[in-house]
């Protein structure tokens, strides 16, 4: 049997290691701005333009973390990685370089498009219809060089990491096409083909597992190379790593729905994805201890390199956040945690402990391999980890004293049944954890750019090895497996039926959830006087939207007496029909709004808008003023009432042709009754219609209520 | 033999507990629940994860009984004190459990003295196996066969099933992976125990909600906890003389509408500003002239605050305010007639007089 000889390319890696930091410093730059917003609205900068608002930074800044920092992070290890699994350079370095610069665009398009608003407003989803489409192409670019390199293996059997990343690949691929089914209204504006409950099951279902198939598979995957070669220790159960890859991607996919709980989503997938939520610990666990008990024999190295000291934090962060997440999908608990700070706590215990730490460790491991030198600095690498230690603690503690507080405020009743304490109250006693919380943040930034000179150095100090030789036999036809191989070496051995075990094993629990929600009627039962938005509503609907109200507004009150007293009545799954995409939200810095049509009176609106603080004295609300400057849209009124009359919301036949009559009708009257106040503006602002959508909000039920 | 008789009542100990703990919220909620749900499902979860180093630590216990007990003859007594314990507890447990129509802040005391018991278990485990596996750690290190090793590693050890790095070439798979091997070690036995008891819990779960129907679902706790907020709060404003409502509410004196002044300024300023005059292209009316829009009585304004006039910006504030704090800012507001603010706003709605109302109401009377 002949040795053939080969290049493995570290160009490919090198440039995604590039990109992963350089996203990552910006991704947690935003983050840090929008965590001092927060505290200090003037930071906002409403005063000058739009682009900076809180509601349109914490998507970029969402965004930029999961798919630029990780993104690149997993593209990083994958390219270096699976070559070396496989005894074969990348399928096609065209392809490769395609996938880079496609990547990066997206990255680009999408930070530009939402700061100027284009969003669907789904989070995590929030790109817009051609970005949506330009993902899907570079991940099946990605894909095809992926599996090019797979199908031409000189190493017979796939490594436990390969099973991850081949699941992790095919999964993505479902999610980010089903959750993307929108109907374009025009170039870089869409409505989501699903409507209330169902969307917001399909983009929890979406969400979930955008944590679970990009976060946190493709790490293991990672994991699974970098921890035993820094290690130099064998990985520490086979068979563990089989019960547990097979048992989380089944599991993994059924839980979304925790993320709606005690909502207007029926019991039964609320059931289920609490169920679950807790036989997930331990397949997550798995993947802890098969990394930490490889250390087994370790430990001393562990002591001394810095690289250890950040997989061991990053897979006890991962270990951490798999069990807070099922314990939080326990109702008890989730009535705690939903739309507080402990969310928002939990997943940067994962985003930062999980994924920054064992990128951090990749880097540090890989940027002196792919230079040939030893890293510049050990001691600036521990120096980092202390600091990024600190900075996640210092992150995470006030976000969970933070939530505990506002949850015991926001139930509090005086004995005579009156709500204890106001919104505002709460928001006012949570400002000092925000501050803490950005301290925080800022620290772990500090941290990045400790490692980002040490990288530079260690670069600086050696010579790029672009290219490394390797040699290896080709694989021959005939193969007769041994006689003691266990029955799962025969699926390592098949690639495209591993992608097809997986794509039916995780495609299960979507269709078990997914189906029913859609074609059960019982499900969301109709109610009559629900009906669609006028046009001037649907305009300021897309306004709000486009603002990102949902960032720190629920529009979905939950049935406990603290809510319903402090926001009305509790959401029913039939006021959503019409809600092209639903906006439930997930996290409450401001109050619910689900009820908001009639509370307050247009001028109360007009004057909240234009300053939130005149309104509500101690509000951290950014102030709005383009609203009162730009025009309504109505150019885009025809198409949007088509498109919507498309996916099913029954405006009658021909109403394009008087909708913009109405939309104007309805803006002279708003108009008029603001200037009985003595407020004087043209009824063509923004500002009119996003009045008539708040105005509207929630109201239908109360008109069955009359009738 | 005798260790299989601890273990099978170990088990059986793990088994009825189990249930319990997930059946336990059934019956104690139907009758009287309340906020105390919340703290008392945290409580059964509590109580529910500390099964699990209770089973582990019990069975790591045995073990090192069972090396003792091939040396000492008194073991048996310690086993005796086991299986007693054991079953105290599960005793106590049960006792808790059936107790029906406990209230709920007893439930909360149980499985407080629950999670306590079981706390002690963790503790009287971990420090027996100590004591039981110290003698033997030592006579390890005096034969010098392995090496050192304390009482917790190998506790730990025993948990997973560890094999001794040494013997590391007999689990090889074989398998080299770009240099990376892999070994073949069993999966540690107390990850599928607690595997195979997440698929229970989650099994219950499922069937206590959507067969049985023995837990309530959303809508129903909510009713539940709605008619216990309900009957709560009638009881207090019929204790307390609270119960001012639209049509018994009077002007309050000046203590009162001292209070009403401070409720303003907390709440009412945004739209009203700090003297009650509003202001020009302000939200609120003018309230410190005589005219008034729905209203210039004391029980008009009352009404009002109470339930808002939401279709002119005027927000309900019942949910917020007692009625005695509303019946102090109906006085406050009312207090204000002619104080005439600089930059009041202009007036609105009707001019309202006392003696005119009053004579009308006087009317009224003598029509009927």
């Amino acid at each position: 049997m002949s040795l053939e000889k080969f290049y493995y390319d570290n160009k490919l890696p090198k440039l995604f290691a590039i990109a992963c930091i350089f996203w990552g410093a910006v991704g947690m730059l935003l983050g840090v701005i929008a965590a001092f917003q927060l505290a200090f609205p003037v930071l906002n900068f409403s005063e000058y333009f739009p682009y900076l608002a809180f509601g349109r930074l914490r998507p970029v800044h969402t965004n930029a973390v999961i798919f630029a920092f990780v993104g690149n992070g997993i593209f990083t290890g994958i390219y270096y990685a699976i070559p070396r699994l496989l005894k074969t350079p990348m399928w096609s370095n065209a392809l490769g370089k395609l996938h880079f610069w496609g990547w990066q665009l997206i990255i680009v398009c999408a930070a530009v498009s939402l700061l100027m608003g284009f969003t669907t407003g789904k989070e995590y989803a929030e790109l817009e219809w051609p970005i949506d489409i330009m993902i899907t192409l570079i991940w099946v670019v990605f894909g095809i060089n992926m599996f090019g390199t797979i199908l031409t293996r000189r190493e017979r059997h796939l490594y436990v990491a390969i099973w991850f990343f081949i699941a992790s690949w095919v999964t993505v691929a479902m999610l980010h096409i089903v959750n993307s089914v929108e109907i374009p209204v025009s170039f870089m504006k869409s409505y989501s083909w699903y409507a209330g409950v169902q969307d917001a099951l399909v983009q929890w279902w979406y969400g979930h597992n955008a944590v679970a198939f990009f976060l946190t598979t493709p790490y293991l995957g990672l994991m699974y190379y970098y921890l035993p070669k820094a290690a130099n220790r064998p990985v520490y159960s086979y068979r563990l790593s089989i019960v547990h890859f097979w048992s989380l991607i089944f599991l993994y996919i059924w839980a979304g729905p925790h993320h709606l709980l005690y909502t207007a989503l029926p019991d039964w997938a609320q059931s289920l994805g609490t169920a679950f939520s807790i036989m997930l610990i331990l397949p997550s666990w798995g993947g802890m201890l098969n990394g930490l008990f490889t250390l087994r024999g370790a430990w001393d190295k562990v002591r001394e390199d810095p690289v250890l000291k950040f997989f061991v934090v990053a897979v006890t962060c991962y270990g951490m956040s798999t069990f807070e997440g099922p314990m939080m999908s326990l109702k008890s608990v989730n009535a705690i945690s939903h739309y507080s700070d402990w969310t928002v706590a939990h997943v940067h215990i994962g985003a930062l402990g999980w994924n920054g730490f064992l990128t951090f460790g990749m880097m540090y491991w890989l940027i002196p391999k792919l230079f040939g030198t030893n890293l510049y600095s050990r001691k600036l690498a521990s120096t980092h980890f202390w600091i990024g230690t600190l900075g996640i603690l210092l992150y995470a503690i006030p976000m969970y004293w933070s939530a505990f507080r506002s949850y015991f405020m926001m139930k509090a009743f005086t004995p005579e049944g009156q709500l204890q304490y106001q919104f505002i109250d709460i928001v006012q006693t949570v400002i000092p954890f925000y501050i803490m919380r950005a301290v925080g943040g800022t620290i772990f930034l500090v941290g990045v750019i400790i490692m980002i000179y040490n990288l530079m150095k260690t670069a600086a100090a050696g010579s790029f090895i672009a290219k490394e030789e390797a040699e290896a036999a080709p694989l021959i036809k005939e193969y007769h497996a041994p006689s003691n191989s266990i029955w799962h070496s025969f699926i390592e051995r098949k690639p495209l039926l591993l992608l097809v075990l997986s794509l039916i094993v995780v495609g299960i629990g979507g269709l078990v959830e997914l189906i029913p929600t859609f074609l059960v009627k019982e499900n969301i039962p109709t109610i009559t006087s629900v009906k669609p938005y006028t046009p001037l509503e649907l305009q300021g609907r897309d306004i709000y939207i486009r603002e990102g109200c949902y960032n720190c507004h629920s529009q979905m009150i939950r049935p406990f007496r603290y809510e319903v007293t402090r926001y009305g009545e509790y959401s029913k799954a039939g006021e959503f029909v019409y809600d092209h995409p639903f906006q439930w939200g997930s996290k409450r810095t401001g109050p619910d709004l689900a009820r908001i049509g009639g509370k307050y009176g247009d001028a109360w609106h007009f004057n909240h808008m234009l300053e939130p603080s005149s309104m509500a004295p101690g509000s951290i609300m950014p102030s709005y003023p383009s609203l009162f400057e730009n025009e309504i849209d109505k150019g885009s009124t025809i198409s949007k009432i088509h498109a919507m009359r498309t996916i099913g919301v029954p405006y009658a036949d021909n109403y394009e042709a008087i909708a913009n009559e109405d939309l104007d009708k309805q803006a002279k009257l708003i108009a008029a009754g603001l200037l009985e106040n003595k407020i004087k503006i043209s009824s063509d602002k923004e500002i009119i219609a996003v009045i008539a959508y708040l105005q509207r909000v929630g109201k239908d039920i109360k008109l069955e209520a009359k009738n | 033999m005798k260790q299989n008789i601890i273990k099978k009542i170990l088990l059986s100990c793990v088994a009825t507990v189990a249930p319990l703990l997930l059946l336990a919220q059934a019956p104690a909620a139907a009758p009287n629940p309340g906020p105390a749900i919340d703290f008392n499902w945290i409580l059964i979860t509590i109580a529910f994860i500390l099964l699990l180093p209770i089973y582990i630590l019990s069975n790591t216990f045995i073990y090192a009984l069972k090396e003792d007990l091939k040396k000492k003859a008194n073991a048996a007594k310690k086993a005796g004190a086991v299986i007693f314990l054991l079953s105290l507890s599960t005793l106590s447990e049960a006792k808790s459990f059936n107790a029906n129509d406990l209230p709920n802040s007893w439930l909360s005391w149980l499985l407080t003295g629950v999670i306590f018991i079981e706390t002690i278990m963790i503790v009287f485990f971990s420090i027996q196996t100590i004591k039981l596996l110290k003698p033997n750690s030592e006579e390890v290190e005096v034969e010098g066969a392995v090496e050192e090793e304390g009482a917790l590693t190998r506790i730990w050890n025993k948990m997973n099933s560890f094999k001794p790095l040494t013997e590391e070439g007999d689990i090889d798979t074989g398998h080299d992976y770009d240099g990376i091997r892999e070994l073949n070690n069993v999966t540690p036995p107390w990850f599928i125990t607690t595997f195979v008891l997440s698929i229970i819990f989650a099994a219950v779960y499922l069937v206590r909600y959507h067969v049985v129907k023995s837990a309530p679902l959303q809508v129903e706790e909510f009713n539940i906890e709605m008619a216990a907020a309900d009957s709560a709060k009638a009881k207090q404003l019929s204790v307390q003389g609270n119960n001012i409502d639209e049509n018994t509410v009077v002007m309050l004196g000046a203590s009162d509408i001292e209070a009403g002044k401070l409720l303003f300024t907390n709440s009412c300023v945004a739209c009203h500003a700090a003297h009650g005059g509003s202001m020009t292209g302000g939200v609120g009316p003018n309230l410190t002239d005589e005219y008034w829009i729905h209203g210039g009585s004391v029980k008009d304004i009352f009404k009002t605050i109470k339930y808002g006039w939401p279709e002119k910006g005027m927000i309900s504030w019942q949910n917020n305010f007692s009625p005695k704090q509303m019946a102090q800012l109906a006085s406050f507001v009312k207090s204000l007639k002619g104080s005439n603010p600089a930059g009041a706003k202009e007036p609105q709605g009707e001019l309202y007089s006392e003696t005119a109302a009053a004579a009308s109401a006087a009317a009224d009377s003598t029509m009927k």
